[in-house]
């Protein structure tokens, strides 16, 4: 495994203003990444866990760099654009392409996706 | 040795794009002898490179033969390959994924429509990183992309396959996908010119989803004046896309005057601070004194968030993707495991049998920095910092008119260098990452080589400037020729 | 000593809006489509579609906000709510978190003994609809159609400031009416344009804390709605009485065995790692929108109820009746119109015929106000021949049957056909009376005996001899008049 460098990249600080005391690695726990991967239904096999645990830990602890700066007074930026939401006219489109879209579905039947059976 | 007023003794993949356009009106080749001539060297030269993972021998030859019955767009006749992540109707389109190994696109994404509309003829799709997640095209389903320059080097990621593609000859034009230098950093590995435009400019309709908020269609080309044309036929507005812009495209082809006297173009200290190998950034100042002898003024600037780029994008960029990517399920298309006992085994195998391992890691992040608990401390602090590092820039352009950089900090590097180190793997965007946060667009134009292999020159405008920043290119290329190079085996 | 329980009650209601093409996408919302022809590439989520908002949804959302007296959000956002089930497609919904497009609210609400009670709404917002998921129709796996993926609904959350089943079913009735009223849902409950999920606690009294509260979901009735509420709280106040526990969870009604069941598929608490999504922008409203879509507001129930009390002389019940629905309303205000200008006498009646027959007809018909089988100019045409006096109203029920049965245009085609006008001729009832008088000479005797509540008898004689077509009023005081005579 490379070992990180003190600071992001081989970059410089620039400005002094940003800069607070380093901040201790994160290291995920096995349960942790059990529980990310149950959070995307992704089925890790147990002797991964490990594995992904040390790779996972490594990138979290990239974000530390993130806590270095004061973002009191900022604005979250959801898109680089800053624009507002267009609307679209309530206008239906009867466009049935049932066939075509079930044509590369894994199981269909009488016009329904099928998957195994849920019980609720 | 050529004769640019003469197209008669050269072949199809020597020419450039307006010379190829010009060859077919004139008749001195035909669409259809055109893409035949690709689709051969495709034939001949992609078994080394694998850069496509589908070719469409015969619908482009079909579709080349209707185009000589009745040419039609700007662009009629061609030839154009599209990265396999844009949906192509009727053929296959895997993102470079098993997931999506089986699903044949029911339609066309935007981008695709308005190239064919134009006249384009698709010979196929090439090969990326899988769902976009990757710097080195090392992370296909299908297997890694070769350099042209160096079969033991990386292309460059995601878009790998359409920059070897355009490198290679393969193909006069392809298009890529750039969220956090998808199409800049393979451009300057492969030696061609890529362009990502601003955040909006081009549709993201059919183009699969990595991180929404940073995702931006463009092209691969030989020259600045080849991807004015293709950039030309693939902005606009998309009504389907609610993050398109209404906003009119200008003439960029037009604007292609080649004169950059009096531009200001600022030089970011960050950038060329250590981190940068020595070789390159003697290519690069060069490259950068060579555009002071055009007329340009030169100036320090500062892009002091800098630093923050890797962190908040690897925050942001795979939140979002574990998100998009939650709809592989196995349920209405793509792979499906075989036997699912119940519903969380056709989830937890389909997902986990489809993915690679890279794109595994992404959504794992992903889905952490947004859980309970977390999302504060890093998703939200990262949206506060890209804005920072947006505002950086918006400060900067105050003073300048354009940005001056370095693509990657060393040229393309050994397949299996990085493989097993994502870490590493990130560090290696530090350059291209910012532009993608503030959504302003950049170009890669070739600038030289190291070892014999090719170095990028960055070029970032402020947003919808791609006029500006395609003229700049331009100027840059009338008076250097690292971008008609070709890559030995090539010819 | 025996504890003293009280109930919390809030409920959360999903309100299918009535748009005519879906939230983000624009295939058609019309209900009863064959299975997944209602859903385009977006509601399938295939790879590389995007949502867009529907107009229309905006609007109504702040008609919405505005009839419960809240504040619209001068800036909504959308937000992803993330997990995995197959009548979700993209793997999350696109709802509304930290930014919801309606605020604060209240509606008043009247419990069936008359007490009246503001009940506090936390917020409203916008969210998709899922698909459906069909368990019963295949043998080992479960069928899924997306026809409703992606149709637009309102989320009205309310305070849990409800006490009893009977004050949750009020304030759902009232909800639903004025979602009817507003045009903005079908109020369709059969269909699943309205579900209420009720969440349910109970405390000891004078307990400050919440208990535990569970949450019953997807219910669709009113009358399912009070029993499954009941049901829950006469279970939770058994479970803590014998000293258990009630652990939070959702359940489901069933109303065959008339009791509420813990939901196996949802009991793991989720983390839905909500998100603003990136491909939707922030909604902005204006003033200006607010302004132009307060303009658009119809008259409210409670508004409409006082005026028809004030202007058409009835009394809360009937009016309380008659404002149910905006279609009732409109049909008994072109009832009135179509029988006469005087609204203040022809409006008890109008209110008495609506309420007993034309209800009547409609309930054993199974029909909704708006498929009336007389339509409001007929029942107005008729209530004008009952006040001019041309019929009796016991020949008006008569003619009423036959405008239902559809035997003629209007009430005096009818009157016209069967020949039932009523006979004031003073002259003609006079010769009736007198033949009455003559035929019955014991029952004469009697009334002149002093015994006059025979006179009943008589007038039903000459009723009888005139085939009911004799003003019953004249013929009882011709028939007075002459038998004093005869004292």
């Amino acid at each position: 495994m490379l070992a990180l460098p003190p600071s992001i990249g081989t970059l410089r600080v620039s400005d002094s203003r940003h800069v607070k005391p380093k901040v201790k690695p994160v290291s995920l726990s096995a349960d942790q990444v059990r529980n990310v991967a149950r959070l995307a239904r992704l089925g890790l096999p147990e002797d991964q866990i490990a594995e992904y645990a040390g790779e996972l830990s490594n990138i979290v602890d990239v974000f530390a760099a993130l806590e270095r700066v004061n973002t009191e007074a900022v604005e979250p930026m959801a898109h680089p654009l800053d624009l507002t939401a267009r609307l679209r006219a309530d206008e239906p489109q009867a466009d049935n392409q049932r066939d075509a879209f079930q044509a590369i579905a894994p199981a269909t039947r009488d016009g329904v996706y099928l998957v195994p059976k849920v019980i609720e | 040795m050529t004769d640019s007023n003469s197209t008669t003794s050269r072949a199809p993949h020597d020419m450039s794009l307006v010379e190829l356009l010009a060859a077919r009106r004139t008749g001195t080749f035909t669409a259809e002898a055109i893409a035949a001539q690709f689709l051969d060297r495709i034939e001949a030269h992609d078994p080394a490179l694998n850069g496509f993972i589908s070719v469409c021998r015969d619908s482009a030859l079909a579709q080349a033969r209707l185009l000589d019955e009745a040419a039609a767009g700007d662009l009629a006749g061609l030839p154009i390959a599209h990265k396999d992540i844009f949906c192509t109707q009727g053929v296959r389109t895997s993102c470079g994924s098993r997931m999506l190994d089986n699903f044949v696109a029911p339609y066309d994404a935007h981008v695709v429509e308005r190239l064919a509309a134009a006249g384009t003829v698709m010979l196929g799709k090439t090969n990326m990183d899988e769902f976009a997640m990757g710097s080195s095209n090392e992370n296909s389903f299908y297997g890694p992309v070769r350099n042209p320059w160096n079969a033991d080097c990386v292309p460059g990621g995601s878009s790998g396959g359409s920059a070897a593609a355009v490198a290679a000859g393969l193909v006069p034009a392809a298009t890529g996908t750039d969220t956090g230098g998808s199409i800049r950093q393979p451009a300057a590995f492969c030696g061609v010119t890529g362009i990502k435009p601003t955040y909006g400019r081009v549709s993201r309709y059919g183009m699969i989803a990595f991180a929404s908020s940073l995702d931006q269609g463009g092209c691969f080309a030989r020259s600045a004046e080849d991807c004015a044309h293709v950039l030309q036929a693939m902005a606009g507005f998309d009504a389907r896309d609610s993050t398109s812009v209404e906003r009119d495209v200008p003439c960029y082809t037009d604007g292609l005057s080649g004169d950059i006297n009096g531009l200001r173009i600022g030089l970011p200290r960050e950038y060329f601070a250590e981190g940068l190998e020595d070789a390159s950034r003697g290519v690069l100042d060069t490259a950068i004194a060579e555009l002071e002898a055009l007329g340009a003024t030169l100036v320090e600037i500062d892009l002091p968030h800098t630093e923050l780029a890797v962190s908040t994008y690897y925050v942001l960029a795979p939140a979002e993707a574990s998100s998009n990517l939650a709809r592989f399920d196995g349920v209405r298309y793509g792979y499906r495991c075989d036997n699912p006992v119940d519903l969380e085994d056709l989830y937890t195998r389909s997902r986990a049998e489809g993915f690679g391992r890279e794109v595994q890691r992404r959504i794992m992040v992903g889905a952490y920095v947004l859980s309970a608990g977390y999302y504060d401390a890093y998703y939200l602090k990262a949206q506060k910092t890209r804005r920072l590092i947006a505002d950086d820039f918006r400060s900067a352009f105050d003073n300048v008119d354009l940005i001056a950089a370095p693509v990657t900090q060393a040229p393309a590097f050994r397949i299996g260098e990085k493989a097993d180190d994502p870490v590493a793997m990130y560090l290696n965007d530090v350059y291209t990452l910012p532009a993608s946060l503030a959504g302003i667009p950049g170009m890669s134009v070739p600038a030289g080589f190291v070892d014999g292999r090719p170095v990028g020159l960055q070029l970032l405008a402020p947003w919808f400037e791609e006029g500006r920043l395609l003229n700049a290119a331009h100027a840059f290329q009338q008076a250097t020729d690292w971008h008609t190079q070709r890559p030995a085996g090539f010819e | 000593m025996a504890i003293q329980w009280e109930t919390v009650i809030g409920l959360e209601v999903h309100i299918q809006l009535a748009t005519r093409s879906k939230i983000f996408s624009s295939a058609p919302t019309a209900y009863g489509a064959a299975p997944n022809t209602q859903a385009s590439a977006v509601d399938v989520a295939l790879p590389g579609v995007l949502p867009v908002i529907n107009a229309e949804v905006i609007r109504m959302a702040t008609l919405f906000g505005l009839a419960i007296d809240a504040e619209i959000a001068p800036k909504s956002v959308f937000a992803r709510k993330h997990y995995f089930y197959p009548d979700l497609p993209k793997g999350y919904q696109i709802s509304q978190f930290d930014l919801p497009i309606v605020g604060r609210g209240h509606l008043d609400i009247v419990t069936g003994d008359g007490v009246e009670k503001r009940v506090g709404i936390t917020r409203a917002h916008l969210e998709e609809d899922a698909g459906k998921s069909l368990h019963e129709a295949f043998d080992r796996e479960t069928g899924i159609d997306l026809n409703r993926a992606g149709t637009p609904l309102v989320e009205c959350v309310s305070e849990p400031e409800m006490s009893s089943a009977a004050e949750a079913v009020a304030y759902a009735r009232k909800l639903h009416s004025l979602v009817t009223y507003l045009g903005i849902c079908d109020g369709n409950m059969a269909e699943g344009s309205f579900r209420v999920d009720a969440n349910v606690s109970v405390r000891p009294v004078g307990q400050a804390e919440f208990g535990t509260r569970t949450e019953t979901k997807n219910v669709n009735s009113f009358r399912f709605l009070e029993r499954a509420i009941d049901f829950e709280i006469e279970r939770q106040i058994d479970v803590l009485e014998s000293g258990g526990t009630i652990t939070q969870e959702t359940r489901l009604y069933d109303p065959d065995a008339d009791e509420t069941r813990s939901m196996r598929s949802k009991e793991e608490a989720h983390d839905y790692r909500y998100f603003p999504d990136p491909d939707l922008l922030p909604v902005m409203i204006d003033t200006a929108f607010i302004q132009a879509t307060r303009a658009d507001l119809p008259e409210l129930p409670d508004a409409k109820a006082q005026r028809f009390a004030s202007d058409y002389g009835l009394n809360v019940k009937d009016a309380s009746a008659l404002t149910s629905s905006r279609a009732l309303a409109d049909y008994f205000e072109a009832t009135v119109a179509a029988a006469g200008a005087d609204k203040t006498r022809l409006g008890k009646p109008a209110a008495n015929w609506i309420n007993s027959e034309l209800t009547g007809v409609l309930n054993r018909e199974g029909r909704a106000i708006v498929d009336a089988p007389i339509s409001a100019a007929q029942l107005g045409g008729l209530l004008a021949r009952i006040d001019d006096n041309t019929i009796s109203g016991k020949i008006a029920k008569d003619v009423f049957d036959g405008l239902v049965a559809g035997e003629n245009d209007s009430a005096d085609a009818i009157i016209e056909a069967r020949g039932l006008k009523q006979i004031t001729d003073t002259g003609a009832i006079e010769a009736f009376v007198d033949e009455a008088i003559a035929n019955n000479p014991d029952q004469v005797q009697q009334y002149l005996d002093g015994k006059t509540k025979i006179v009943g008898f008589l007038v039903g004689q000459v009723m009888k001899a005139s085939k009911g077509k004799a003003n019953p009023k004249e013929v009882n005081q011709l028939m007075v008049a002459k038998l004093d005579a005869l004292a």
